[in-house]
């Protein structure tokens, strides 16, 4: 595991709390797609970096998606869909 | 998925379509009302009543006894009568469903008066047999069995009439919601059978708890609340009167807050773990949510009362980490300095970050309990489980459907029915 991999979990992670803490009715559907993401890349038990927050949730996943494409190798290819089509559905 | 409430219906029309064939001899019918009565004593066994269980179901029991014991002399080469043997499998249906589903004694509002509902409407039904084979054994000879199953059918009708007195209105019971517990049921009937039974299997080990876990249970309780306040609030005229509508609406709303609440877990606290069970069960509620989420109010019903149970494991499990200390900080929430170095370490004792979830889980438990509590005794029953008469010519299933072994086939349409006794 490289630190790629936990400082980009750790942006998916403040993603889930932005979502889930915020009070959007959608916020909790998505929330719950971004900890499904969170389940996906720590699937190793990766312990998670705890940067600081990203303007939004989407700003997040954006920097998380921009550090696993440094480490192709260490990312399940199932991670790939649902982080692009969680970015998608933020706008 | 076949409810209760749709095998009673089942099981009164055929009550109430007994026929005499040529297969009614005696024998037979002794053979028939062992299967019966041994049914109905396992279906009232799994009643609620209230009160002591031996003392308040002995009569009962004391007449359904003989029957289901059957004569001394082993019946060999006998069939059971076809249509005594069709209401015990009815019968046996209703009885498997209650004791799934009231394996750890039902909830408080289901015990009582809505059980003694339903023990009203299953003994209203083998009233109705019992009278039927007694006339229909009257005029056959044979002398020492006949008397004594006649005498037995005797008691039988006198103990059960009281019930078959109560017009069916009367004694609709939200009892009637429970359904056959399979979690590759269709729906979100199903997904959330399964979704619980993955929930409680995680919480139920203390080496399968993990953080993302306990976010992923809280999160989709929450999600199931705003989906269950919607319905509730869209509830057609009957089924809710808006009063209560608007009062179990509310709960469910500080359920949805409150759990969505546990949900949220600081970004430096953690619980390392894998749950690949439950994140597939988490995944299917959220897409059954979408495509098919139930209308009814009984079937929401019936939803939150498979999850709730999950809901209190979950406060336990949340006040055992927090009080153990066991969940994990990052350094940097200990000392914003010199902690990043720390990494993940133990929470200390000093330290109760985790104190606001067991709060939010405690709430979001409450406002779901009371919830289900007032969807159990405000909702209107007859409206939610019984909308229609019982064997009502349009609603009657067809008996001997192939491949049909509890009795529900396909609705067929029928001239105006009467008891033939």
């Amino acid at each position: 595991m490289t630190n790629q991999l936990a400082l980009a979990l750790g942006h998916v992670r403040n993603a889930v709390w932005q979502l889930m803490g915020n009070d959007r009715d959608d916020g909790l559907f998505l929330g719950l797609e971004a900890l499904d993401l969170e389940a996906l890349l720590g699937f190793d038990d990766v312990d998670p970096e705890v940067p600081s927050l990203e303007p939004n949730p989407a700003a997040s996943l954006v920097v998380a998606r921009d550090l696993l494409e440094d480490v192709p190798d260490e990312v399940p290819p199932a991670a790939w869909a649902a982080l692009q089509a969680l970015i998608v559905k933020l706008g | 998925m076949a409810t209760v409430g749709e095998l009673l219906r089942v099981l009164e029309y055929r009550a109430h379509t007994l026929t005499r064939t040529p297969e009614d001899t005696v024998a037979s019918h002794v053979a028939g009302w062992m299967g019966l009565a041994k049914a109905t004593q396992h279906a009232i066994a799994s009643l609620p009543l209230g009160g002591r269980s031996e003392v308040v179901k002995a009569g009962v029991r004391n007449v359904l006894a003989p029957l289901a014991h059957g004569p001394r002399d082993p019946l060999v080469g006998i069939d059971p009568a076809p249509q005594l043997t069709t209401l015990a499998q009815t019968m046996g249906g209703i009885s498997d469903i209650l004791a799934d589903n009231l394996r750890a004694g039902g909830r408080a509002e289901q015990a009582g008066t809505e059980a003694l509902k339903l023990e009203a409407s299953l003994l209203s039904a083998v009233h109705v047999a019992a009278r039927w084979s007694h006339g229909t054994m009257a005029d056959q000879k044979l002398p020492t069995t006949r008397v004594s199953i006649m005498a037995f059918l005797d008691d039988l009708a006198v103990v059960t009439e009281p019930y078959a007195l109560i017009p069916p209105g009367q004694r609709s019971s939200i009892l009637e919601d429970f359904a056959v517990r399979a979690p590759n049921a269709s729906g979100l009937d199903g997904v959330t059978v399964a979704w619980a039974e993955a929930a409680a299997a995680t919480l139920g080990e203390r080496y399968r708890v993990s953080g993302w876990a306990m976010q992923a249970i809280a999160g989709d309780l929450a999600l199931l609340s705003l989906a269950a306040r919607k319905a509730v609030l869209a509830a057609v005229s009957g089924e809710l009167s808006p009063q209560n509508a608007a009062a179990i609406s509310e709960r469910l709303a500080t359920s949805a807050r409150s759990w969505r609440a546990a949900a949220t877990w600081p970004r430096h606290l953690r619980l390392g773990g894998r749950a690949s069970d439950l994140r597939a069960a988490s995944r299917d509620i959220r897409e059954a949510i979408v495509a098919n989420p139930p209308q009814g109010v009984g079937e929401w019903r019936r939803v939150l009362g498979s999850v709730t149970p999950v809901a209190l494991a979950h406060l336990a499990v949340m006040r055992r980490l927090v009080r153990g200390h066991e969940l994990w900080i990052h350094g940097s929430a200990l000392d914003p300095e010199l902690g990043v170095a720390l990494g993940w370490v133990r929470e200390p004792q000093r330290s109760h970050e985790g104190a606001p979830l067991v709060k939010a889980a405690q709430a979001g438990y409450q406002a779901l309990d009371c919830a289900m509590t007032m969807l159990g005794t405000t909702a209107d029953a007859s409206a939610t489980t019984t909308a229609r008469p019982r064997w009502a010519p349009e609603t009657a299933r067809q008996p001997n459907h192939p491949n049909d072994w509890i009795g529900l086939g396909a609705p067929v349409p029928s001239s105006r029915l009467s008891p033939r006794i």
